[in-house]
């Protein structure tokens, strides 16, 4: 056993927040949080322990006999990253290149949008792209992204997935979507793009008597986070919040 | 289906059967890989519905089925040597009904940091934090005194909160994830 500095105590602590101690320790806790603030925060660092947990896996189910069926085994472990980000889309947003779609005839970003916005790239796994907001730089972070990936990895064949839920379907909608035409274009280049809209964010809008068109391409999942932990537990994926593209410029 | 085959008509079997949740959480956090876990679980039920009769009390169920989940876990660990150290990173999986990206991210925080605790203080906090067994019940499932249960316990806490403090770049911190689970 260690023997840190509080290793016998935490343990006692420990045992009173299990439900182990007799009443007369317990009493002995208790009046030492009434009167030790170093006392409650330890207890409440091991409480904190029973949330994470819980967080952590208490939501989950065993897979469905018929999920048995056809899953692949594997072993390859996910490790999430949050990718670096761009100061240089908010030039590119305020000099409005977004409200130009064609380049030269052509549906697409232009190459001065795509030179500017330089985050790191994922450089060995297939990626997953989330948006959860209705914001059009979290929109034209995500497309890029996806084209950038794909420009620098053409040769490694490796996947993009664009997944949208709640507010972020809107990139998906045939009738709001800012960037309908770029990504027509993205899904008439390239194979191994796939944008994904949430059946469920579709249904609540239904529910609200909104019947949303989506763009033709855009494929549904019941659930974007479905699709996305499906991902992550099927092989090589990384998962990149898009709003983090946007929101910690220059972060790593 | 096993459940049908095997437990229709007894309550033993119906209650084995429908522990199938229970268990996969906690094969989860022990063997890190859904597909493992599930495997795991379907070998578990099997066998505590076939040997159900050997339970001597049916209170002590669950550190019966987690007995007997741990032999299942490390069989298959020596079957598979070759494919993972009990140390190795956890895989991120299964998010469950999370409604936004930070839930899913610490969901997938929490997982990488058990997923680098030793296998025996997975197990034990596993057994506690998760489903809240008694310390004398992970004792008997796993085979060891309570006095081992108490230590391992305590440093797999301690290095589940150190873990989650000490994470990555843009990850979040034991605090911050306390102020959204609250």
């Amino acid at each position: 056993m260690e023997n840190t500095e509080y290793s016998l105590d935490d343990q006692t602590l420990g045992s009173f927040v299990d439900g182990m101690l007799d009443a007369a320790h317990s009493e002995t806790v208790i009046r030492a949080m009434d009167q030790d603030q170093d006392v409650r925060e330890r207890v409440h660092q091991l409480h904190l322990v029973k949330d994470l947990m819980k967080v952590g896996f208490g939501h989950t189910k065993a897979p469905s006999a018929h999920s048995k069926k056809t899953r692949l085994a594997t072993w390859r472990l996910f490790s999430p990253r949050i990718a670096a980000s761009v100061a240089a889309l908010f030039v590119v947003f305020a000099a409005g290149m977004l409200s130009q779609p064609y380049v030269n005839g052509q549906p697409g970003f232009p190459g001065e949008m795509l030179a500017a916005f330089s985050p790191v790239l994922s450089d060995s796994d297939n990626v997953i792209l989330h948006i959860s907001e209705s914001d059009p730089q979290q929109f034209a972070a995500a497309l890029l992204y996806a084209e950038k990936f794909l420009q620098e990895h053409r040769s490694q064949g490796y996947q993009v997935d664009v997944v949208a839920h709640a507010g972020g379907l809107d990139v998906m909608r045939a009738d709001v979507s800012p960037l309908k035409l770029q990504m027509i274009e993205m899904l008439s280049r390239y194979d191994n793009v796939h944008f994904v809209g949430c059946a469920n964010a579709i249904r609540v809008l239904r529910e609200k008597g909104i019947n949303p068109p989506i763009i033709a391409g855009v494929s549904t999942k019941d659930t974007a986070f479905d699709h996305i932990v499906g991902r992550l537990t099927s092989g090589s994926w990384k998962y990149i919040r898009v709003d983090s593209l946007v929101d910690n410029p220059g972060s790593a | 289906m096993i459940r049908d085959k095997l437990c229709a008509g007894t309550a033993l079997g119906r209650r084995i059967a429908d522990s199938r949740d229970r268990l996969y959480r906690v094969a989860l956090a022990w063997c890190g890989d859904e597909m493992l876990a599930d495997d795991l679980v379907q070998e578990t039920i099997e066998t505590g519905i076939l040997k159900s009769r050997q339970l001597k009390d049916e209170n002590r169920l669950y550190s019966w089925l987690y007995r007997i989940l741990k032999n299942a876990w490390y069989a298959s660990l020596r079957k598979n040597k070759g494919h993972e150290t009990l140390d190795e990173e956890l895989l991120a999986d299964e998010a469950g009904p999370f409604s936004n990206c930070q839930q899913l991210e610490i969901v997938v925080q929490v997982r990488q940091a058990i997923g680098r605790l030793p296998a025996e203080q997975r197990q034990v906090i596993s057994l506690v934090d998760l489903d809240g067994l008694p310390y004398c019940e992970v004792a008997e499932a796993l085979e060891i005194p309570i006095g081992t249960v108490m230590s391992r316990l305590h440093r797999a806490r301690k290095g589940l909160l150190g873990k989650m403090t000490t994470a990555p770049s843009g990850a979040m911190t034991a605090n911050r994830i306390l102020h959204l689970v609250e």
